[in-house]
């Protein structure tokens, strides 16, 4: 049997309810057929194809006709919608598994910021729990953050420190930490939604048979569940959908860089730090890591960055990214750039902000001459202020922008860099 | 070689629009396509094969029977076959379940075509999904390894491929074996425009349409219910509020006004 769902046509009053309330948008209202002989015009279709069997639409049909039972007795309209869905029996012992735990990215030996906002957000977790906060730090010469760790939050810290994870390589990251989780059962785990974050998370849970939340941005435990209830944006943040990973433990999500504030260092707090012992001679690593390249760019990198200038059609030119690096350089922040400018080859890739390129989420967020396509407000649209500087007050980013500024931007911008100067001299 | 490619019908980005009422996204009449990311696998597949002689690219797809259009459409990229994995019972599917599919649909693909897979190309993500999960999740069902983010195929050959991989503070080159699985980004390729060729022979294409038990899928691990995560509400955050206009009649005016502002937010 698979799963099944369907309007029952005569009592559907096409009022089209349940459109708004369907978390993957697979209902529509269609006019009814004359001949039907039914009051209501409309009607609502159901795509099953896209449909996810979440019941959202059958609650929602079902309250309004309780709420219909209370004036009229026994319509014969709502509650309209059926649904049969087929369980599939998990033997999964979820008790057995506890603690949160984060994952602490490395790169070249150095801390990655992410885990700090990873265990802000954990330690609430935790002691929503009433579990001990973990942090897993995986990688060569690391064992010296173990007590950075605690002193930002860990109660226990596994450092897994061995020359094989001198570089990120996916095989190797996936047999260690998977390893960990079969022999340490956490409950929960969360991991940053960086590159390397995104990149060997999903192996993580598929070795592991559990689910996954990628890219959240709010995160919470259910006191009666216990569940963890991960949200994450879809469509640029026009929507966002709570997912929860019901049988399988740990639960795990990656978090969007930037999404919560840094833990902060209490000097001297005590934890448990674990070397666990690493024999890699047992693991089919194939893989072979070759060299890293520095990047020659000096710019700061603009998915951790607290500030980003971003420059888009607007400029006219490529020079006009020019004085968008200036702009950022006295504000103290990162370049980025919408895809037009991209695709023109004004400015490398890795500066791009949007749908095909990065999803940022900084504190400061200055567009300048970027119209603000959908595909662009993707990738930007949770930062915490945003700053448009366009010629055109009709476009889209001035209506998300916190503050908007109209006029030529090449006429605004030295302006600004001019007084922003002014004011720090006067400091 | 044997490449195949995992692609996805989404919704098409260029006509996505938000109904200015409901601040919810109009899908009526939205035309969908090719997952953009999933143009630069096919385009890095045909590539290779134009590299490596006696190359096959294959293409499979999970979805709808509509789907089909975007198996024809990457076969009229340069693409060779198309294989596309249609049934009831695969709707609803996570990361899990879909990655969990697809490489029940490679190893169909293996077993029919009688040629060993040496590698798979997936995009970096879907526009759609936005996880990133789906490829590397392929490769750990096949016990392949995997690089994700690649922006360069340096070299490869029928028992090995070098790549290049885009990370936060630089490029990491790294060799694997094959077979082997890389996820790819936009800056590896420009996707050329289908040929005249190409488009007639995806029109005469055989396209074979695999159930779950075509594919002799694990019902427990396909589908929604196959799916250890659900979605259990969504909603639609409250629009932004504030949307301070900076007021000046001279642009030096605006200038002095909106620093004063940032200042006073703590910006600067």
């Amino acid at each position: 049997m698979s799963n099944e769902i369907f309007i029952l046509k005569e009592r559907c009053t096409g009022c089209g309810s349940c459109v708004k309330v369907c978390p993957v948008n697979c209902i529509s209202m269609t006019d009814r057929q004359k001949e039907e002989n039914v009051r209501w015009k409309k009607l609502a279709v159901i795509d099953v194809n896209k449909c996810v069997f979440c019941n959202a639409c059958v609650e929602d049909c079902d309250k309004l006709f309780e709420k219909t039972k209370v004036k009229v007795p026994n319509p014969d309209f709502f509650h309209a919608i059926v649904m049969k869905k087929e369980e599939v029996k998990v033997q999964i012992d979820t008790a057995s598994y506890k603690g949160v735990w984060c994952f602490a990215e490395q790169r070249h030996s150095h801390l990655m910021p992410t885990i700090y906002e990873l265990l802000h957000v954990a330690k609430k977790l935790s002691l929503d729990l009433n579990e001990d906060l973990s942090t897993v730090i995986i990688g060569h010469k690391v064992t010296s953050h173990a007590q950075d760790l605690i002193e930002h939050g860990a109660d226990k810290v596994y450092v897994l420190d061995h020359p094989v994870f001198e570089h990120f390589v996916d095989e190797v990251y996936t047999y260690a930490l998977t390893e960990l989780i079969k022999k340490e059962k956490p409950n929960k785990l969360l991991m940053p939604a960086s590159i390397i974050g995104r990149s060997f998370s999903s192996r993580v849970a598929i070795a592991a048979q559990t689910g996954i939340t990628a890219d959240s941005t709010e995160l919470s435990i259910n006191p009666k569940t216990r569940m963890l209830h991960a949200t994450r944006p879809s469509f640029g943040g026009n929507l966002m959908a709570t997912i929860l990973c019901e049988k399988h433990r740990p639960e795990m999500a990656t978090v969007r860089p930037m999404s919560f504030p840094r833990a902060l260092k209490q000097p001297g707090r005590k934890g448990e730090i674990i070397n666990v012992p690493v024999d890699p001679s047992k693991w089919n690593i194939r893989t072979k890591f070759i060299k890293y390249v520095p990047e020659k760019d000096e710019t700061i990198d603009i998915t951790g960055a607290e500030k980003i200038v971003s420059g888009g059609r607007g400029l006219g030119k490529p020079e006009g990214f020019k004085l968008i690096e200036e702009f950022a350089k006295v504000v103290g922040g990162a370049v980025g750039a919408s895809r037009p400018t991209v695709d023109a080859g004004w400015i490398p890739y890795r500066h791009q902000v949007g749908l095909t390129g990065r999803t940022v989420r900084p504190k400061l967020y200055i567009a300048c001459g970027i119209s603000g396509q959908i595909q662009h407000l993707a990738g930007m649209s949770s930062a915490e202020n945003i700053i448009a500087i366009n010629k055109d007050p009709e476009c889209p980013m001035f209506k998300l922008a916190t503050l908007s500024v109209e006029g030529d931007l090449y006429e605004l911008i030295p302006l600004i860099i001019q007084e922003i100067k002014k004011v720090k001299d006067h400091k | 070689m044997h490449i195949v490619i995992c692609i996805k019908q989404t919704p098409a980005t260029s006509n996505v629009q938000i109904d200015p009422k409901t601040g919810t996204l109009k899908r009526e009449g939205m035309a969908a396509a090719i997952n953009p990311f999933d143009e630069y696998a096919i385009e890095e597949g045909v590539r290779i094969k134009e590299r490596v002689p006696n190359t096959t690219v294959s293409v499979i797809t999970m979805g709808p029977p509509q789907a089909e259009e975007a198996l024809r459409d990457a076969i009229s990229r340069g693409a060779d076959l198309g294989f596309h994995l249609c049934d009831r019972a695969f709707a609803g599917a996570d990361t899990y379940a879909t990655s969990y599919a697809l490489q029940m649909g490679i190893r169909k693909i293996e077993k029919e075509t009688g040629k060993k897979i040496s590698l798979i190309i997936c995009g970096k993500q879907t526009n759609d999904g936005d996880t990133g999960h789906v490829g590397p999740g392929v490769a750990a069902w096949l016990d392949f390894p995997n690089v994700a983010y690649v922006k360069k195929v340096e070299e490869v050959s029928e028992n090995s491929i070098r790549v290049w991989r885009m990370m936060e503070d630089g490029t990491d080159i790294i060799e694997m074996p094959l077979p082997a699985l890389i996820a790819v980004v936009k800056e590896i390729n420009e996707p050329r425009v289908p040929s005249l060729r190409g488009k007639m022979a995806a029109k005469k294409a055989v396209i074979p349409r695999w159930t779950a038990q075509d594919i002799e899928a694990d019902k427990t691990k396909i589908g929604l219910g196959g799916s250890p995560t659900i979605v259990a509400s969504s909603f639609n955050p409250p629009p932004r509020t504030g949307g301070v206009k900076i007021e000046g009649t001279t642009p030096e005016e605006k200038a002095k006004n909106l620093v004063a502002k940032l200042l006073e937010m703590k910006l600067l």
